[in-house]
C-alpha cells in the first residue's frame, strides 16, 4: 500500500516535470505538496481509529464552514479558492471529498442502520447535498457532482440493493434524457417497471416518480436559465476545442508515444490545461499506450488494494471509509479520463495523485494515510 | 453492523472491484482504439497543428519556338498577401492596404472571404505590384501584421502579342478547376495555364511547389523549422520547344493591314508541325496575368473584332474553290472523270439544271479538262462532277479529309465545322423536300452549308501534298529539363494514310494546283510572288459571306515536287483573291529564305535532325517523314 503511494508520488513528480517547459516553478510547488502529502500519511498513520470516529462530524463541519465562507467573502478565480497573501491557494472544495466520506461512514456506522427506512439513505445524500450546493453555488458543476457520487459506494457496501441505488441515480437520468422526450419517456417507463417490480412503498414510489417527472420538465427550464459559460461548457462536449486537442493529443501519441518532453500537442500549448485537468492526455501523448496501460494499471492496483483493505479492516466505520475513497478514486479517475478521451463532458476533475493542484493532492494522499491507518489497525473494532 | 450477512462484504466488494476494472478496461480500449486505429488520422491533426507549410512557387517553364527562340519568359514581380489567421478581422489592417494599393476595401474582402482552403495558406490580394508601392507597404510594416510580400515569377513575352491565341495565358485558379484537380497540389490563388500551350502543356511547364515546415504554437508564433520535416525544394517547369516560327508568324500577322481579320496557318505537310498558326487581331497577354478586371473581360468580349477568337481553329468559312480538290478526288475515285472527261462547256448564260440556271464566276472557260478546270477554277465543270457523283460519295470523301471534324491540334478550342449529309437536309428543310443535286451543285463548288477551319484547309491541303497522309497537326514539339537539361519529345499522333486515293490521281491535282499559280490561266497568277526557283502549287477560293464581303482564300504548298511546307490563309471579307497576297507572299517569301540559307530540307526536318539526347523518338518520327516522303 505504501509502495503503491509511493508510485503515485513519483507520477506526481514526473508529471509535472513534464510541463516543466511550459509552467517552470509548478513541479517543484507540487513536490512540496507532495512532501506535505507524506507528512500526513505518516500523521495519519499515527492516528488511532477512534480519532477519525470522533473527528469526522467536526471536520465535516469545519470544511462545509470553509466552503461557506468562501461564497461571502469571494476567493480567486471564479470563487474556488482561498488566496492567501503568500500566494498559497487552498480550495476547500478538495478537503470536502475527504470529510464527506468521513461524515457518511461515521453516520452509516454509528447505529443499526435500515435501508428499509427511507430515512436511513436519504440522510447520507442530504450530507452530500450540502457540499453539492455550496460548491454548485461557487460556480463549480463539474466538483458539486461529485458528491452525490461518491456516497453511492458506500451505501453499496452498506448494504443498499443495487436497484434503489437505481433509484436514486434516476434523477440523473431524467436529467440527461430530458431533452429527448422519446428516451425520456423510455427512462420513465423502465423507472416504473423497477418501482412495480420492486413493491417499493406507494409514499416512496410516488416521490420517485414525482421527482423524476418534475425534473424531466424543469431540467430544459433550468437550462435556459444557466450562465452562457456553464451552458458552453457542458454543450461544446464531444466537440469543442479542449475536446479535440485532447483527443488529437491522445491519439497522435501512438503505441509508444513521442517521447518523453517530445509532446507537441503539450509543449506547444495546443492541448489546455495540460498540467491540472488533461495531465493524463500529456502521458498518452508522450508515453503511448504503453505509458496508459502502466497509469491504468496502477489506479487498478490502488483500487483492488483498497477493496481487499476495506474486507480486511473488521470494523464496519473503517470498512466504510475505505469503500468511499475507493469511490472517491475511480470517480475522478473515470471522469477525467473520461473527459481526456472525449467520452464526457469538460468537469474540470483532477486526476488523483497526478494532476497539478496543492488542496487535490494533499487531499489524496491525506485519504490514503487513513486507508493506511485503519488498515494498521485492522484488529481493532 | 453486526447483523449483516459475513459473507456480503466480500461480494459486494468483488462486484465493486469488478465495476471498476470493467469501466477502467474499456477506457483503456478507448485510448486503444485513438491511439492504434485513428492514430494516423488524428497524427495528421497533430501535424496540422503545429506545422505551417511555407510554399515557394515553382518557375514555370520556358516557351522556345523550333529555333531556340524564346517567346515565353520570366520575370520576378512583387505580390502581396494576407494570410487570414494573422489579420483577425482587423479593419484598420485592410483599410491601410487598400489605401496604399490604391483599391476598394470591398476587393480585400472579397478576396479573403473567396479563399478555399487551410486558414493558415496566404492569400494574394494583388500581383505584380509597382516597386514604389511595395516600398511604403515595407515601410509600414508594423501597421500591417499578416501582409506579407512575395516574389513571384511572372510571365514575360518577348514578342508582345505575336501569337497570343495559341501560347494562351496563365489566370487565377478557379473553384471548378480546384475540384477537379484535387491531389494535383493546387491551392486557391494559383496561376494555371488557359487557353493554348499554357493549358495543355500545364503539368510539364508548371513545375512542382517547394514546401518548407515551420513549427508554431497554440498562439500561431513560430518557434521555428519543424526539426522533423526535410525542406522540400521548388523543382522549376520544363521548357517548352514548339514547332512555331516566331518570327515567321510575327511576319504573318503583321502581314494583315490594321481592319482586317484573318487566319494564317503554316504546317509541315509531312507531320503536321505547325510553323505559324495566327490569328489577326489578336490580344495582349498581359491584360490577363492575375486577377483580369471585368472592364477589361468585357472590353475584349464585345469587341466587333472579337481578338480572343482563335480564327485558324475556330473560325468557320465556307471553303469556297479551294474545295474542288476534293471534288476532282471524289470524281476520280466514283469513276466519273478520267483525264480526258470533259463535260457541258462554260459559257455565257451559265449551266442549266432542272429549272434553275447556274453560273460560273468567269463565264468563259469553255470546254476544259480537269487539270484546266482546276486552273482556272471552273464552277460550271465541278457543277456537273459533283452532280454525277452525288451527295453520299461526296460527303464521304470530305471526312475522309478530316472536314466536320477537329484535326486533333495538341491545344484546346478547336471546332468541328460541319459537312451536310441526307439526314442534315431531311432535318433542316424536311424529307422529300429536297433536291440531292441541287444540294450537291453548291457543294462541289464548296459553297452551301459546308464549314470549315483554316486549320482542317491545311490539314486537306497537307494530305494532297504529301501523297494522302492525313497528318494531325501540332505545336509542341519536345520538354526539355531544367535541371539536366535533358530533351524528351512529345509524342504525335502518327498520320492516317486513306489508302483509297490513287498517288498518279494526287499528282493530277498537284499539276492543276501547280498551274493554278504559274499556268497561264491561272486563277493566282497575279496574286502570287515570285521566289525564284520555287514551284508553287496551290489553290484559291472566295467564300459566299452573307453578312458582307466575301472570305478570300488561299491554301498551298511548295516546293511542288518535294512538298515541305503548306501555307493557308483566310481573309475575312478580303472579297477577291487579290486580299490574300500580302500575308500570302510574306509567308512564302520566309519559306523561300529558309530554302536560300540553305539550313536544309524544310524547318522541321531541321530541328528533328538536331541532336537531341533522346533521339529512339525522333528516329521513329524519322521513319515517319521518310515513310511520308516516299507514300
Amino acid at each position: 500500500m505504501l509502495g503503491l503511494v509511493a508510485v503515485g508520488i513519483v507520477f506526481v513528480y514526473s508529471a509535472t516535470v513534464e510541463n516543466a517547459q511550459v509552467v517552470a516553478p509548478l513541479h517543484t510547488r507540487q513536490a512540496i505538496w507532495a512532501l506535505a502529502g507524506l507528512v500526513a500519511i505518516v500523521v495519519a498513520t499515527r492516528l488511532p481509529q477512534q480519532f477519525f470516529y470522533g473527528a469526522a462530524y467536526i471536520f465535516f463541519a469545519i470544511v462545509m464552514l470553509a466552503l461557506l465562507a468562501l461564497l461571502v467573502v469571494g476567493g480567486g478565480e471564479g470563487g474556488r479558492w482561498f488566496v492567501f497573501s503568500s500566494g498559497v491557494r487552498i480550495q476547500p472544495s478538495e478537503p470536502a471529498k475527504l470529510v464527506l466520506v468521513l461524515a457518511v461512514a461515521r453516520y452509516l456506522s454509528g447505529r443499526l442502520v435500515d435501508f428499509r427506512r427511507a430515512r436511513d439513505y436519504l440522510i447520507p445524500l442530504g450530507l452530500a447535498f450540502i457540499p453539492f450546493a455550496l460548491v454548485m453555488r461557487q460556480p463549480d458543476l463539474g466538483t458539486a457532482m461529485i458528491f452525490p457520487v461518491i456516497i453511492v459506494p458506500m451505501l453499496y457496501w452498506k448494504g443498499l440493493p443495487l436497484w434503489v441505488i437505481f433509484l436514486l441515480c434516476t434523477p440523473i437520468l431524467s436529467v440527461v434524457t430530458a431533452f429527448n422526450p422519446l428516451i425520456w419517456g423510455a427512462a420513465m417507463i423502465i423507472i416504473g417497471l423497477v418501482v412495480w417490480r420492486k413493491r417499493v412503498k406507494p409514499s416512496l414510489a410516488m416521490l420517485v416518480i414525482i421527482l423524476n417527472i418534475g425534473l424531466g420538465v424543469l431540467t430544459p427550464v433550468i437550462w435556459d436559465n444557466l450562465h452562457e459559460y456553464q451552458r458552453n461548457r457542458i454543450s461544446t462536449f464531444g466537440a469543442g476545442y479542449q475536446i479535440i486537442q485532447s483527443t488529437v493529443a491522445v491519439g497522435s501519441g501512438g503505441l509508444t508515444g513521442k517521447g518523453y518532453l517530445q509532446g507537441t500537442q503539450t509543449k506547444l500549448n495546443f492541448l489546455p490545461d495540460q498540467h491540472t485537468d488533461f495531465i493524463f492526455s500529456v502521458i498518452a501523448e508522450e508515453t503511448g499506450l504503453l505509458g496508459v496501460l502502466i497509469v491504468l494499471l496502477l489506479f487498478a492496483g490502488l483500487l483492488h488494494r483498497t477493496l481487499k483493505a476495506a474486507i480486511e479492516v473488521r470494523n464496519p466505520f473503517a470498512g466504510l471509509i475505505i469503500a468511499g475513497a475507493s469511490g472517491v478514486f475511480f470517480a475522478h479517475i473515470m471522469i477525467n479520463i473520461g473527459m481526456s478521451l472525449g467520452l464526457l463532458p469538460i468537469t474540470g476533475l483532477p486526476l488523483p495523485f497526478i494532476s497539478y493542484g496543492g488542496s487535490h493532492l494533499l487531499s489524496m494522499m491525506g485519504l490514503a494515510g487513513i486507508i493506511l491507518s485503519l488498515r494498521m489497525r485492522w484488529m481493532e473494532y | 453492523m453486526i447483523g449483516a450477512d459475513s459473507k456480503a462484504v466480500p461480494r459486494r466488494a468483488t462486484l465493486l472491484l469488478a465495476g471498476y476494472g470493467l469501466v477502467l478496461l474499456f477506457l483503456f480500449l478507448r485510448v486503444g482504439h485513438l491511439q492504434i486505429a485513428r492514430h494516423d488520422f488524428l497524427s495528421t491533426l497533430s501535424d496540422q497543428n503545429r506545422l505551417r507549410p511555407a510554399v515557394e512557387q515553382p518557375v514555370r517553364g520556358r516557351i522556345y519556338d523550333r529555333h531556340e527562340l524564346l517567346i515565353v519568359d520570366n520575370r520576378s514581380s512583387w505580390t502581396v498577401t494576407v494570410s487570414p489567421q494573422d489579420y483577425r478581422d482587423d479593419d484598420t489592417v485592410i483599410t491601410n492596404l487598400a489605401a496604399i494599393l490604391g483599391i476598394p476595401v470591398t476587393r480585400i474582402e472579397d478576396r479573403l472571404s473567396q479563399r478555399r482552403g487551410h486558414l493558415y495558406t496566404p492569400v494574394p490580394i494583388a500581383r505584380d505590384v509597382p516597386f514604389d508601392v511595395v516600398a511604403r507597404l515595407s515601410e509600414r510594416r508594423p501597421e500591417l501584421p499578416g501582409v506579407t510580400i512575395q516574389m513571384e515569377p511572372r510571365r514575360r513575352y518577348p514578342y508582345g502579342m505575336t501569337a497570343a491565341h495559341i501560347l494562351g495565358y496563365l489566370r487565377e485558379i478557379n473553384d471548378d478547376e480546384l475540384a477537379s484537380s484535387q491531389g494535383e497540389g493546387y491551392i486557391f490563388g494559383d496561376l494555371v495555364g488557359k487557353e493554348g500551350l499554357e493549358r495543355s502543356r500545364e503539368k510539364e511547364l508548371k513545375g512542382s511547389k517547394g514546401v518548407r515546415y515551420l513549427e508554431v504554437d497554440a498562439r500561431g508564433r513560430t518557434i521555428g523549422p519543424a526539426a522533423d520535416r526535410s525542406v522540400q525544394p521548388a523543382i522549376q517547369g520544363s521548357d517548352l520547344i514548339t514547332t512555331l516560327d516566331i518570327e515567321l508568324q510575327q511576319t504573318a500577322e503583321a502581314a494583315f493591314h490594321d481592319t482586317s481579320r484573318g487566319a494564317v496557318v503554316a504546317m509541315d505537310p509531312r507531320d503536321g508541325a505547325l510553323l505559324v498558326l495566327a490569328s489577326v487581331p489578336s490580344f495582349d497577354p498581359r491584360d490577363f496575368s492575375g486577377v483580369l478586371d471585368a472592364a477589361m473581360w468585357d472590353s475584349l468580349n464585345s469587341n466587333e473584332r472579337k481578338p480572343l477568337i482563335n480564327r485558324a481553329v475556330a473560325g468557320l468559312y465556307p471553303p469556297a474553290s479551294a474545295f474542288k480538290v476534293v471534288t476532282t478526288l471524289a470524281g476520280f475515285d466514283q469513276e466519273v472523270i478520267d483525264l480526258t472527261t470533259t463535260f457541258d462547256p462554260c459559257v455565257p448564260g451559265g449551266w442549266p439544271l432542272g429549272n434553275r440556271t447556274f453560273h460560273c464566276w468567269n463565264e468563259t472557260h469553255g470546254r476544259t479538262t480537269i487539270v484546266e478546270a482546276i486552273e482556272q477554277s471552273c464552277d460550271v465543270f465541278f457543277y456537273q462532277v459533283g452532280v454525277e457523283v452525288g451527295l453520299r460519295p461526296l460527303h464521304r470523301m470530305a471526312r475522309a479529309f478530316g472536314l466536320g471534324e477537329v484535326t486533333g491540334l495538341d491545344i484546346a478550342g478547336e471546332v468541328a465545322g460541319s459537312f451536310p449529309d441526307a439526314a442534315y437536309y431531311d432535318r433542316t428543310i424536311g424529307p422529300g423536300q429536297w433536291v440531292e443535286k441541287g444540294q450537291v451543285i453548291n457543294l462541289a463548288i464548296g459553297q452551301g452549308e459546308i464549314l470549315v477551319t483554316p486549320l482542317q484547309m491545311a490539314r486537306l491541303t497537307a494530305a494532297v501534298a504529301n501523297n494522302g497522309f492525313l497528318v494531325t497537326p501540332y505545336l509542341a514539339e519536345a520538354t526539355r529539363r531544367r535541371e539536366d537539361g535533358e530533351t524528351m519529345l512529345i509524342e504525335q499522333t502518327p498520320p492516317r494514310h486513306m489508302s483509297a486515293l490513287d498517288p498518279e490521281i494526287l499528282a493530277v491535282v498537284r499539276e492543276g494546283m501547280v498551274r493554278v499559280v504559274h499556268g497561264e490561266n491561272g486563277t493566282a497568277k497575279n496574286v502570287a510572288w515570285r521566289v525564284p526557283g520555287l514551284q508553287v502549287a496551290g489553290k484559291t477560293g472566295t467564300g459566299q459571306n452573307p453578312h458582307g464581303d466575301n472570305h478570300a482564300w488561299f491554301t498551298c504548298f511548295a516546293p511542288a515536287d518535294d512538298p515541305q511546307i503548306v501555307v493557308t490563309v483566310l481573309v475575312e471579307n478580303g472579297g477577291g483573291g487579290s486580299a490574300v497576297a500580302a500575308p500570302m507572299r510574306a509567308s512564302t517569301a520566309e519559306t523561300g529564305r529558309g530554302k536560300s540559307t540553305g539550313a536544309g530540307r524544310g524547318d522541321t526536318a531541321r530541328f528533328r535532325s538536331r541532336p537531341l539526347p533522346v533521339h529512339a523518338g525522333a528516329g521513329g518520327s524519322r521513319d515517319r517523314l521518310r515513310l511520308l516522303r516516299h507514300g
